[in-house]
């Protein structure tokens, strides 16, 4: 099910909010509030790592998630799993071989969205740290209504009455899924339309990256 | 990655400075960095920034079996990380020194003296108690952790509240936040930890940076600095000292201590007055239900890292915010800068050339001839 161009007007995300070089140890760094969910993300590399985990090829990525009571768990392995195959897509890994680089992500407030508005942050400190990149990704979250209804970037209270979320990355070139990450039940139809509507929503992630680098680079240029 | 070691320039250079009465980003010997406090939706969490440094703390708790020699009080448990957010250097899940050091110096400054009232957190003697977990987290290490973790523990602790209960024969009920109001934790006393910096056994540095402090301990170039070291000194709000720590140095005269516990009770009373007016201020916000998020902090000030804004090298008389309102006329119009007061003076000498020199008298325009120029 293709969606009219028309709805794609109508599309709104939750208000987003960023800020750059937020922590002055890292080599960058991005804070991003969409709507009431915030996290942090901290990139550091290429930096020097350890002889057994170098890779003659590439650069290693290692990502580290901690939620915000800072108990490790099964789910933040999970978490980390999905960020790290994002961004070794992203990453031009083979210009930093023998390197590592150091994602780290910490939750702050999860109101729903949180793993889309972790990826949004991860992309934005990754441009902020200045490490070579192939393209940048947007996620967009989406949730199935007990209604099969396909609700675009739910709120926290519509998350408590929905069957299913689904969260959708990317790439910024041709618009290609790159990152699928669901939970739940939901039919195949109405996983097509929150494909195609997250796509169409990931025109205004890029455009609130793009309108946010102009602001930076106009303050460094 | 592997610690970034401290050039000798770099000690060299602090060491004098620091002897000659100056600080690297133009602060007095007691003056201390920008605190500030923000909280997060939920309660007992918050970031504490203490100039570039950032601590996250975060108090949860739940229902557990108390310890057998104290039946009847509730337990708190205390846990710091230092994870690759904080600098590089620092590795995932990894015990280090410094966190050892740290929960140690917490421990000593909230538990040991008995600030808490634990017989307030206990539900049924001998089966149930509130065991408070307070999570400290490290955002950004720019010196002076154990300061900024202590104003972030007890900004946490103060803001913290428990769900209410209620007993009804053997069952305990416990009632969400909705159904009742939660209670917050009753405090005896407000203890505040605070760092000083020694330098040459007789300087005092007030909350060190990064730099200052691992240059008043690391090694000179002649051999062993015992002369230099971190004063640690935790007091509350009426003057009681509840912790002192001493690391790196061998004070060989009691009366540098004296001298820092005068300057950290005054400290620490400011810090107290702070803490309390946030929470209150918080507090107040919460009842007339206004939203509270940790996205209140995300501001543009930040977006200006590259610009002057955040130069971390001041000259002491040169205030950034006061140049930055009128950043453009500064360019073009350079008579509406106030002359700064300088120890020193150019002076013309040999021509083409010009040499700093010791101020003798007032400052003037002085002219050096050049050969490229109009004539």
């Amino acid at each position: 099910m293709v969606t009219d161009m028309k709805d794609v007007q109508d599309f709104k995300l939750k208000p987003m909010k960023c800020e750059f070089n937020f922590l002055s140890k890292s080599d960058g760094s991005a804070i991003l509030s969409q709507g009431d969910t915030v996290s942090l993300v901290s990139v550091n590399g290429p930096l020097d790592i350890k002889m057994t985990s170098q890779r003659i090829d590439k650069s290693t990525l290692e990502v580290l998630f901690s939620n915000k009571n800072g108990k490790p768990s099964v789910e933040n392995r999970y978490k980390e799993n999905i960020v790290k195959q994002t961004c070794e897509a992203a990453i031009l890994g083979s210009l930093y071989p023998r390197t590592g680089i150091n994602v780290t992500i910490q939750e702050l407030e999860d109101y729903g969205g949180f793993l889309a508005c972790t990826l949004n942050c991860t992309c934005l400190a990754l441009l902020n740290s200045g490490v070579s990149m192939r393209n940048v990704f947007a996620a967009v979250s989406c949730a199935v209504d007990n209604q099969g209804n396909v609700i675009l970037d739910p709120t926290h209270a519509q998350l408590q009455t929905s069957t299913a979320t689904m969260t959708f990355v990317f790439d910024s070139r041709d618009k290609s899924l790159i990152t699928c990450f669901t939970d739940g039940c939901f039919s195949q139809d109405a996983y097509r339309e929150a494909l195609e509507r997250s796509r169409s929503a990931s025109d205004l992630v890029f455009a609130f990256y793009r309108d946010i680098i102009r602001k930076y680079c106009n303050v460094i240029g | 990655m592997r610690d970034t070691c401290l050039s000798n320039c770099e000690k060299n250079f602090i060491q004098k400075i620091v002897s000659q009465g100056h600080r690297l980003d133009g602060r007095n010997f007691n003056e201390t960095r920008k605190l500030d406090i923000s909280f997060g939706s939920e309660y007992g969490c918050c970031i504490v920034s203490l100039g570039e440094t950032k601590i996250l703390s975060e108090v949860t708790c739940e229902v557990a079996q108390p310890k057998q020699i104290r039946p009847n009080e509730g337990i708190i448990f205390i846990n710091v990380e230092l994870n690759p957010m904080a600098a590089p250097q620092f590795e995932a899940n990894r015990q280090t020194d410094l966190t050892v050091y740290l929960v140690r110096l917490l421990e000593k400054c909230y538990k040991d003296s008995k600030c808490i009232d634990l017989e307030s957190l206990c539900i049924v003697v001998e089966e149930k108690v509130w065991s408070l977990r307070i999570n400290i987290k490290v955002l950004n290490h720019d010196g002076n952790l154990t300061e900024c973790a202590s104003i972030a523990t007890l900004a946490s602790i103060a803001h913290f509240r428990r769900p209410d209960f209620t007993r009804d024969g053997d069952r305990v009920i416990i009632h969400t936040l909705t159904e009742k109001d939660p209670i917050p934790t009753v405090l005896y006393h407000y203890p505040v930890c605070t760092t000083f910096a020694l330098y040459s056994n007789d300087i005092l540095l007030t909350d060190p940076n990064f730099l200052e402090e691992s240059v008043c301990t690391s090694n000179t170039e002649e051999g062993i600095n015992t002369a230099g070291g971190l004063l640690v000194l935790g007091m509350n709000q009426y003057r009681e000292v509840c912790l002192l720590d001493l690391t790196g140095a061998a004070i060989y005269t009691s009366n540098i201590v004296h001298k820092a516990l005068l300057s950290a009770a005054d400290k620490c009373k400011k810090y107290v007055e702070i803490i309390k007016n946030a929470v209150a201020k918080d507090d107040n916000l919460r009842q007339k239900r206004e939203k509270i998020n940790f996205s209140d902090i995300i501001t543009t000030e930040h977006m200006l890292a590259l610009s002057r804004k955040d130069l971390n090298i001041q000259l002491k008389h040169y205030d950034v915010t006061e140049l930055d309102e009128k950043d453009e006329e500064m360019f073009s119009d350079e008579d509406d800068i106030k002359p700064e007061p300088s120890k020193y003076d150019v002076v013309a000498t040999v021509p083409n050339t010009a040499e700093l020199k010791s101020k003798e008298g007032k400052s003037e325009w002085i002219e050096v001839s050049s050969d490229s120029g109009e004539d």
